[in-house]
């Protein structure tokens, strides 16, 4: 028995290290490590000029389930920008609480440049503001931009409704009864249709769903009449033999795919809305890696393969860089701070 | 009607009960569907309740059936095996993965007094499936714990 | 079309796709194996690495995948009582029966089979019926999945072997553990003690993997050890005999329609055909005392069930854009990735694709079957090993598989209560599948109902006014009385039968 204990204490000893060095980093690690510490210890690791690069696999935190619209997005972004950073890029699904767990552990994580991830915005921004949210608007650094989602509003192709004036002022004479899917109650596409509600001034039932795939479904079976989805949601059902036809797009200009769709803004509501998708490291990550990064990833959305994948695949890539990005997430936190208090 | 029968039914109604207290906190509208759910359950066991009273009232006896129940319980066996199950999760946030498997394997059998040679086969075969599947082929990360 | 079909035939015998086909199906066997790991994670992890491949070969490939692993979780649901994926559920029931009495094999050998037939039957209504069949998934709204949950509900009855009024009761505490989570309608948090973890309600796989293999462990725990090889020496084979493979029949082709339609109504998958499927074959059988004590019948009925939920989901997905089951919407993902847009162009343009495609599918199931046979003899050897050696190697497997669904350490903490609530449900005679059961319709009951009544404005005439409304009503109505029905039928034959013998002896 003596004997089988030393050899186990051994043998466990060995197993650790090796286990210790060869799995990707999960890190708990303290939210605020001191950034010029592991700054300096990573420029003295690197004595070339071109600056920082990765030595091992980097985590990349999605914090929505493997299959998911956002996972399926990243992995094609990582599969195409893994030529780009050298080393692998392992996607780890942290699923839940509409993504509150996967950004929680992103903000939480060491900012030592082998973790990054993906965060939605507005709903980043919606999750931060709430009471005794474990992350806040500095709990992340910018990146950069991977993709943007305008938000549109659709009917079915045998509506009643040809032209988004029309629906307006139906919805305005027949307050409550026309019905709208949502992705879910006060989720993203409910916020689009309230901003439109809001500033028409009318009101439609809300009935939310599981997410924009049941969501459209019910549109599409006539359990609703409309739906306000991301426009790379509706691609494969506006056509010939689409079933749906866009009203209007919530954007600044009308969107090449689209010309005869018309925007909000020149019927008159100046609302610019849709979903955000960035790719942000932990708190306090050193300048040299982010600049890392936001050119291996800019060079990945440009990369014609990657840019066929998401075109297929219905995604807008808009890429911006570090500094654009940081300002654009502070508008997404006023946007949510002063507009979505009073939008429900 | 049997002892256990009673613990059934007393448990039940206490999960209830709990479950309706933790309901009161919310928006009415929120509190309609659990609660039908909740007098479901409740309509259920005191239907039980019913059907075992009026056994009851024929036989008029309270049958202990736990030592039927329990026959053969082998009390330190089972602790035993539990506890190390429970300090096992514990350990595995604190070593992680693999360090923590390896010892709760390798406590669990030596307690249930595997033989040295099956053990260590059966310790090296369950490690190594574990690691190819689920790290190598897979890539899903694995608890590296706080030390790590 | 039948040139396509036959070009598609030629297309998928070529050598780099029956590679893919075993090298895929192989791993989701082993995926589909492993409780904690499950058909949709394995074909989300297989997506990039489709993107180098031919489309159709990326496509066998994640269609490989999905059969394997479908079929797959019954492996681990006969030998240790754990479902390797949810849809196994039903066959851990029955299955781990067989092992206890020596004959994993055989056990094993109904599940290849039944599962090979019923996925291999499944793909005749991807050729002839698509079209028409995918009519069925746009007319399932609110409404109609609310009964369709009733429905699914009712089988507790047929599930609980013992008491009816404790199945019930299982049931509802099944009901009411899934009401713990958001509020579909209203986004209030419900008896989630503050912990994001449980936002979106009890992680399912993990609660299975407590409530079944767990508290498996706390049951060899609580007993005398049994040492290797000290059960029954029961002569068993894993090959069917001919007198096996006619009384499970009927089963595979009455589970084999029932999974098909299943498949096709997106949010209804694997698992409720497979105890939809279980349930039915137990109405039927002529020998229902052997379900819950190893009936073969009822390990066919669960998994050709499930396995036809394969096919069956395809049509929808293909045809109309909208999955059929969770793995599907995954597979979905995987066809636009590849710019392939579901749709009538599926079947013109890229017709050569798909159809190459589809007879891969079919291919994959005799790939499954061949594969299964073999293995069932080596992994039926596991079912011999000493319980000191499976206590921990199921404990070990659990935790991994309760960690590896979200990579969240609350969900291991779920699994291991449940694992204690399952051992007492166990002991003191409730039903741990009809809180299953439960935990799958409740919240799909619960949504349909209530976006059936904001739909209506609170009117409950909603709930009736279709076709297919009435038909799951009457359906309802079906499942809660005819337990009762078929008892009394039997008693009335048993009497005939005994009046029979009486005068024919005298």
């Amino acid at each position: 028995m003596k004997k089988l204990i030393s050899l186990s204490l051994t043998t466990l000893l060995l197993a650790s290290t090796v286990a210790c060095s060869s799995t990707a980093p999960d890190n708990k690690g303290a939210a605020a490590s001191n950034p010029t510490i592991s700054n300096s210890a990573a420029s003295s690791s690197e004595t070339e000029s071109t600056g920082w690069k990765p030595e091992k696999d980097i985590n990349v935190v999605v914090a929505y389930k493997a299959g998911s619209g956002t996972d399926t997005g990243a992995r094609i972004l990582c599969a195409a920008a893994e030529k780009y950073t050298g080393k692998t890029l392992v996607v780890v699904n942290k699923e839940g609480a509409d993504g509150k767990i996967g950004y929680t552990e992103l903000a939480n994580a060491k900012p030592d440049g082998y973790t990054i991830g993906f965060i939605n915005l507005p709903t980043y921004a919606s999750l931060a503001t709430e009471d005794n949210s474990p992350f806040k608007e500095d709990s992340i650094t910018p990146i950069c931009n991977h993709l943007a989602e305008p938000s549109c509003v659709v009917v079915r192709k045998d509506s009643q409704f040809n032209t988004i004036e029309d629906l307006v002022k139906y919805c305005q004479e027949h307050p409550n009864e026309i019905k709208c899917s949502t992705n879910g109650e006060k989720a993203s596409n409910h916020i689009g249709i309230q901003l439109l509600a809001k500033m028409a001034n009318f009101e439609v039932t809300n009935v939310p769903y599981g997410g924009t795939a049941d969501q459209l479904l019910a549109l599409r079976q006539g359990e609703v009449d409309i739906s306000v989805p991301k426009v790379g949601d509706v691609s494969s059902l506006i056509g010939e033999n689409g079933e749906l036809k866009m009203l209007a797009t919530y954007t600044e200009k009308r969107l090449d795919d689209y010309p005869d769709v018309p925007t909000l803004k020149e019927k008159g509501y100046d609302l610019i809305y849709g979903s955000y998708r960035a790719l942000v490291g932990p708190k306090g990550m050193p300048q040299e890696m982010v600049d890392f990064y936001a050119k291996a990833f800019k060079d990945a959305m440009e990369d014609p393969d990657n840019v066929e994948k998401s075109k297929n695949a219905g995604l807008t890539i808009n890429y911006m860089d570090p500094e654009e990005l940081k300002t654009f997430i502070h508008s997404q936190f006023d946007f949510v701070n002063t507009i979505l208090p009073d939008l429900f | 009607m049997k002892k256990s029968d009673i613990s059934v039914i007393v448990v039940i109604y206490v999960i209830t009960f709990i479950f309706f207290v933790s309901t009161l906190a919310f928006p009415s509208d929120a509190q309609i569907y659990p609660m039908i759910v909740m007098a479901i359950l409740a309509l259920l066991n005191t239907l039980y309740l019913i059907q075992c009273v009026m056994k009851f009232a024929k036989v008029k006896k309270i049958t202990n059936d736990y030592p039927i129940i329990f026959a053969s319980f082998q009390h330190k066996q089972f602790f035993v095996v539990l506890g190390l199950c429970i300090l096992y999760i514990v350990l595995m946030s604190i070593l992680g993965f693999y360090s923590a498997t390896f010892l709760y394997m390798l406590g669990t059998m030596a307690f249930l007094k595997v033989s040295k040679k099956p053990l260590i086969i059966t310790l090296v075969c369950f490690m190594a499936m574990v690691y190819a599947t689920f790290t190598l082929f897979l890539n899903v990360p694995l608890p590296t714990g706080i030390l790590m | 079309m039948a040139t396509e079909i036959i070009n598609g035939f030629l297309n998928a015998l070529a050598p780099i796709n029956i590679l893919a086909m075993i090298l895929s199906t192989a791993g989701g066997i082993i995926i589909g194996a492993m409780p904690g790991l499950s058909a949709a994670m394995g074909v989300a992890l297989l997506i990039p690495l489709t993107f180098g491949m031919p489309a159709s070969t990326g496509l066998i490939v994640l269609g490989g995948m999905y059969c394997g692993a479908i079929f797959g979780g019954s492996i681990s649901a006969i030998l240790i009582h754990t479902p390797g994926t949810p849809a196994s559920a039903a066959t851990a029931i029955d299955g781990y029966q067989l092992t206890l009495q020596g004959k994993a094999g055989k056990a094993l050998g109904t599940a290849v089979i039944a599962s090979g037939i019923g996925g291999l039957l499944s793909c005749i209504s991807v050729y002839f019926f698509a079209p028409v069949l995918a009519k069925l998934a746009m007319a399932f709204g609110s409404p109609e999945y609310f009964w369709l949950s009733l429905f699914g509900l009712t089988i507790i009855a047929g599930v609980s072997t013992n008491s009816i009024l404790k199945g019930l009761m299982s049931g509802a505490l099944g009901l009411l553990f899934a009401c713990i989570g958001m509020d579909p309608m209203d986004g209030v948090m419900r008896y989630t003690l503050g912990s994001a973890s449980l936002y979106s309600g009890l992680p399912f796989t993990a609660t299975l993997i407590g409530l079944f293999s767990m508290s498996q462990v706390l049951i060899l725990a609580e007993r005398k050890i049994r040492k290797q090889g000290n059960m029954i020496e029961f002569d068993d084979r894993v090959m069917l005999s001919r007198k096996e493979l006619k009384l499970i029949s009927p089963t595979i082709i009455r589970s084999w329609i029932i999974g098909n339609l299943i498949g096709i109504l997106p949010g209804a998958g694997a698992s409720i055909a497979s105890f939809l499927g279980y349930n039915e074959a137990r109405q039927f059988s002529k020998h229902k005392e052997d379900f819950g004590h190893g009936s073969i019948e009822g390990i066919a009925g669960s998994e050709a069930a499930n396995n036809a939920v394969t096919g069956g989901s395809l049509i929808p997905t293909l045809t109309l854009g909208i999955p059929g089951e969770s793995v599907t919407a995954v597979l979905m993902g995987g066809l636009l990735i590849q710019g392939m847009q579901p749709g009538p162009d599926l079947f013109n343009k890229y017709a050569d694709v798909t159809y190459t495609f589809f007879a891969g599918f079919v291919l994959v199931q005799i790939v499954m079957t061949a594969l299964g046979l073999f293995g069932s003899r080596w992994f039926a050897k596991v079912s011999r090993l000493s319980d000191s050696i499976l206590i921990p190697a199921i404990f070990a497997l659990s935790v991994v598989g309760s960690y590896a669904i979200r990579n969240n350490m609350v969900d291991v903490i779920v699994m291991l209560l449940f694992g204690i609530i399952g051992y007492f449900v166990k002991k003191f005679d409730l039903n741990p599948a009809a809180i299953v059961l439960a935990l799958i319709l409740g919240p799909t009951g619960e949504s349909g109902l209530r976006r059936s009544l904001a739909l209506s404005g609170g009117n409950p005439m909603v709930l009736c006014s279709s076709v297919v409304s009435i038909v799951l009503i009457i359906l309802c109505i079906f499942g809660i009385f005819s337990p009762i029905f078929m008892k009394k039928f039997e008693k009335q034959a048993l009497g005939e039968d005994a009046a029979a013998d009486c005068i024919s002896s005298n």
